[in-house]
């Protein structure tokens, strides 16, 4: 959980960066970065272990879940304990999944559009024209407030499960939180609003 | 001070068991919660009805006997405290009260609000303990300890093995009385020698007893009457992967 979490989490920086690059505009270095990830091809076996360590994460996240089912054979009559735990601890299995369902029609929009189109696809274009639809930005949106909470919870607990967050680096941990699970889905966020105002062309 | 209770009965492990009401009436404001039981109990047993079962000792926050879940909080609503120091001045004149049993699945009840909780007993005996020869005491200065490790150890040594962290987990994880333990005796040089056998053996018999995983969610160090902390997961986290990838 804690290493493919970890992984994720490099991947997300990986990927911000490489789309800021959009704010650059239609000549760019986006569309070309793009390209050059399409083609080359030690990029493919990368793209398995990306693929793999998404899965990894799910499948160990679900088990997980699924294993902790029963534990309370009869609930209390009084629910206090869910008040004493963060939203996002509580979601992230409810939280994960909905990425999930997000990446599936998010590869189909980008993914498999450019790869599988047959002929060479200008990324850019693709990205400016996914949101000029107010709909696709919202659900965009939408769903980078679920992925800050998703890592809200997944941050500190990747530290906290490979016995790093101890009492003297706990402070250090959460704080460098705040910036990942605020800013990465800020940054984000930011991309498809700028593009659809007019702020890359 | 008048209370409305809703206690949780059942006669034995396979009762399906329900709650009944009762009042507690002329209650001291001093008078922790189990001495309010104790009240009702006496009329209960004047009328020659079967008073109500509960767990405790010392009565003084010590030992880890007493458990109840309390209006839905473990220990009750409020932080830091163990069911027999908790006082009635802390709700209001004519509240009701809720009395449950902890639930979880390692602890099955034996009767109304007492539950069987030797699974920790057996998690102790796998490998809570240091092996030593017992001559003579040692010159107590002889072995030196800093003192930011003895706090940090002295704060893990705080549990009292109450299963409160099981009964509060959504997930019914043990991991804060597993990880009070190992972290206690992995700080310091009398329990380093056996670190290794001790994580695998406390965690593997945890496993075994059917407590749940952990998830990080800190609901146990939110409603631990001792506030131990999370961080001794954290070490207990750090010890098991020493003792799977270091060398044995
Ligand atoms: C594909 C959909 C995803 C699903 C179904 C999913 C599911 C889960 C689940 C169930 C957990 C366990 C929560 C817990 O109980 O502790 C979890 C934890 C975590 N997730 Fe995800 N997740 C997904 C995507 C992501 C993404 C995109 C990232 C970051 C880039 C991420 C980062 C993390 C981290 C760091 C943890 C904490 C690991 C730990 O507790 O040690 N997840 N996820
Ligand atoms: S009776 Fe001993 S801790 Fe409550």
């Amino acid at each position: 959980m804690a290493l493919t979490g970890f992984f994720l989490v490099s991947f997300l920086m990986f990927h911000l960066t490489m789309n800021l690059f959009l704010f650059e505009g239609s000549r760019g270095s986006f569309s070309s970065f793009a390209d050059f990830l399409g083609t080359f091809p030690i990029v493919r076996p990368i793209e398995w272990i990306l693929f793999g360590g998404f899965l990894l994460h799910l499948l160990l996240g679900g088990f997980v879940w699924l294993m902790n089912r029963g534990v309370r054979p009869q609930a209390y009559k009084v629910k206090g304990t869910s008040k004493t735990i963060k939203l996002s601890s509580r979601l992230s299995i409810y939280t994960g999944t909905l990425i999930l369902a997000f990446l599936v029609w998010h590869l189909i929009q980008f993914f498999i559009a450019s790869r599988f189109a047959g002929h060479p696809v200008d990324m850019f274009v693709l990205v400016a024209q996914a949101f000029s639809n107010p709909v696709t930005i919202v659900l965009y949106e939408i769903l980078f407030v679920i992925l800050g909470f998703h890592l809200n919870h997944g941050f500190q607990a990747l530290f906290q499960s490979l016995g790093l967050r101890t009492a003297k680096y706990r402070g250090f941990i959460d704080a460098v939180g705040v910036i990942v699970w605020l800013l990465i889905p800020l940054g984000f966020a930011s991309i498809p609003l700028v593009m659809y105002f007019g702020g890359a062309r | 001070m008048d209370f409305k209770l809703k206690v949780w009965r059942q006669k034995n492990r396979d009762d399906k068991g329900h709650f009944e009401d009762y009042t507690a009436k002329g209650i001291s404001e001093a008078a922790s919660v189990l001495e309010m039981l104790d009240v009702v109990n006496r009329e209960l047993v004047a009328a020659g009805k079967d008073p109500i079962a509960f767990d405790h000792d010392c009565r003084e926050g010590i030992c880890g006997s007493c458990g109840l879940v309390i209006n839905g909080g473990v220990h009750g609503p409020f932080e830091h405290n163990t069911t027999c120091e908790l006082r009635m001045r802390r709700f209001s004149d004519g509240d009701t009260i809720v009395l449950e049993p902890f639930r979880a699945r390692p602890f099955p009840i034996i009767k109304d609000l007492v539950v069987d909780r030797s699974a920790f007993d057996r998690i102790m005996q796998a490998g809570g303990y240091v092996t030593v020869k017992t001559g003579q005491a040692p010159e107590a200065n002889g072995i030196a300890v800093p003192k930011k490790i003895a706090d940090e150890a002295m704060d893990a040594a705080q549990c009292v093995g109450c299963g409160a962290c099981a009964a509060t987990c959504p997930n019914g994880s043990a991991m804060l009385f597993v990880a009070a333990k190992v972290s206690q005796l992995a700080l310091l040089p009398q329990g380093k020698a056996e670190r290794k056998e001790r994580a695998l053996a406390m965690v593997a018999q945890m496993d075994k007893e059917g407590f749940g995983s952990c998830s990080n969610t800190y609901a146990c160090e939110a409603k631990c009457p001792k506030g131990v902390s999370v961080t001794h997961i954290a070490r207990l986290n750090r010890e098991y992967l020493r003792a799977g990838f270091g060398s044995k």
